[in-house]
């Protein structure tokens, strides 16, 4: 039905995904969009960019969503940067590992940076590794977190690509639902 | 080898003879060997025709000598001729690599960098010698045609002496005071603009962008991305964490990326040359009108773009649509 009528506007947000180490974030991201820079960039500063158009329903029309998705490195190393790169975030994909519990607990502090420095910004949490054995968290775990932050919550798997699309669609909801609830 | 195996008596002779001979040459000689038993020589005969016992003795011992050679050295002779034959054929290759210049060049090609290099290292005297007639007549030739290029612009400012941008000229000589001339060729270099792009400055959205080539466009908003995140690796890693230090430019290969920043956006432009003397201060100067056109939807940006495209295609397409020319430095 939303490819029945033109977008009524183009917009573009910046978007962080934010996690530990190893969680997942840039399979999530290689899953999801496909022009991307090469890695080496991850390396040297700290960041890679992607960019995605989701289209998203609004009212009877459709909004086309440009994500800037700057997938910023979990490591120690870039710890001090991860600030710098959130200013300007209109929302952020959370990312944790289902097979290590601590990734869901370190969350917290990644939401609370981003909440000082963006304010406004819209969550949504990609449980990820769901296709793996050995999970260490339930989903309740994730679940009752995902309410705390306010956040809906996927059980993805960048692997075989489940609920991927649905993550950053449901972002793009979010960010579209934001934006007006900020117009009205 | 012939020296070991060459007997110093006649008492190897007997034996050899007992072997069938191998070669037609030695018939003769055994049969007049033993003849010379049975008859005594006549006196022409001993001159010269009919050998005597000694040179029987010596070709026996030469035909035994041969038979020896033939056993001894014939696995080494058929080798040789394998060789040769090998050799023959390599030759006849080779010819052909040599005739064919294709080939040829494939076949020196990865050696002769290295070959280039060790020698220019070895002896940078002598090669610059040997190249001297070539390489300078490649640079006075394009130097010449550099010159002449110039030569034109200039001519083609001068000869508009009258106009507006000349009389603007020659008053910001005189108030600089430089000589008009060098300003005249200060601004005669050549000096084009690739791309252009405003980027807001928080979020690193791309806000407006305009380039010569339109395949690049594809990337814009991935770069202006990068570009923000560069410049904010920069601070962090160099500045002291505030806003205040930014990049100024980015040099890459022949291209410069000259980044000017206003409140609330900044304009990264990619250039090809040398900027005129004011561009930064025009650049800046656009760039803070576009900012207090639309310092409330920057302040609060929401993603749409729409919204402030007009006014910069307004204020900086001029800029990338031609060479850049005073009148459009100074609208």
């Amino acid at each position: 039905m939303a490819d029945e009528v033109a977008p009524i506007a183009t917009m573009s947000y910046k978007i962080c995904l934010l996690g530990d180490f190893a969680v997942g974030k840039t399979s999530l991201v290689r899953r999801f969009v496909y022009d991307l820079f090469d890695d080496k960039y991850l390396s040297t500063i700290g960041v890679k960019v992607s960019r995605k158009t989701v289209v998203v329903p609004r009212e009877d029309r459709v909004v086309e969503l440009t994500l800037i998705l700057w997938d910023l490195a979990g490591s120690e190393k870039f710890s001090s940067l991860q600030a710098t790169y959130m200013r300007g975030a209109t929302g952020a994909v959370l990312v944790c590992d289902m097979t290590r519990a601590e990734t869901l607990a370190h969350l917290n502090s990644y939401v609370e940076d981003l909440k000082v420095i963006s304010p406004a910004a819209v969550f949504v949490l990609a449980a990820n590794k769901c296709d793996l054995s050995g999970w260490e968290l339930t989903q309740d775990d994730v679940e009752s977190f995902a309410a705390s932050v306010g956040a809906p919550c996927f059980f993805t798997s960048a692997k075989s690509g489940a609920q991927v699309d649905d993550l950053f669609l449901a972002l793009g909801q979010a960010l579209v639902n934001h934006s007006e609830g900020g117009a009205s | 080898m012939v020296d070991i195996v060459k007997p110093d008596s006649n008492e190897g002779a007997p034996e050899v003879s007992r072997e069938p001979s191998q070669t037609g040459s030695e018939q003769p000689a055994a049969a007049g060997d033993q003849e010379s038993h049975e008859q005594p020589p006549s006196n022409a005969q001993a001159g010269s025709l009919v050998p005597d016992a000694d040179t029987s003795d010596a070709d026996e011992e030469e035909g035994a000598l041969d038979i020896l050679r033939d056993i001894l050295l014939d696995e080494e002779r058929t080798r040789l001729e394998t060789e040769i034959d090998s050799l023959k054929a390599e030759i006849v290759q080779l010819k052909g690599q040599l005739a064919d210049r294709d080939a040829l060049a494939a076949t020196i090609a990865p050696v002769l960098g290295g070959a280039i290099r060790k020698q220019i290292r070895e002896s940078r005297e002598e090669m610059i010698d040997a190249l001297y007639p070539i390489i300078g007549q490649l640079v006075v030739r394009a130097v010449s045609e550099a010159v002449r290029d110039l030569a034109r612009a200039i001519d083609a400012r001068l000869r508009t002496a009258m106009d507006a941008k000349n009389v603007w000229r020659r008053i910001r000589a005189w108030i600089a005071g430089v000589p008009e001339a060098e300003l005249a060729l200060r601004e005669a270099l050549p000096f084009n603009i690739a791309e252009l792009f405003v980027i807001h400055r928080e979020t690193g959205l791309l806000l407006w962008h305009t380039s010569q080539d339109p395949v690049i466009a594809h990337d814009s908003e991935l770069i202006s991305a990068m570009l923000t995140a560069i410049q904010d690796f920069a601070g962090h890693a160099l500045g002291s964490g505030d806003q205040d230090g930014r990049l100024d430019e980015l040099q890459y290969d022949n291209r410069l990326i000259i980044l000017e920043a206003g409140r609330w956006s900044y304009v990264a432009v990619v250039v090809d040359g040398i900027p005129p003397l004011d561009f930064r201060s025009d650049l800046r100067r656009r760039i803070l009108e576009f900012d207090h056109a639309n310092e409330e939807t920057l302040r609060a940006f929401d993603g749409n773009t729409t919204v402030v495209a007009q006014l910069a295609f307004e204020l900086f397409q001029p800029l990338v649509a031609q060479p850049l020319t005073d009148s459009q430095m100074k609208p």
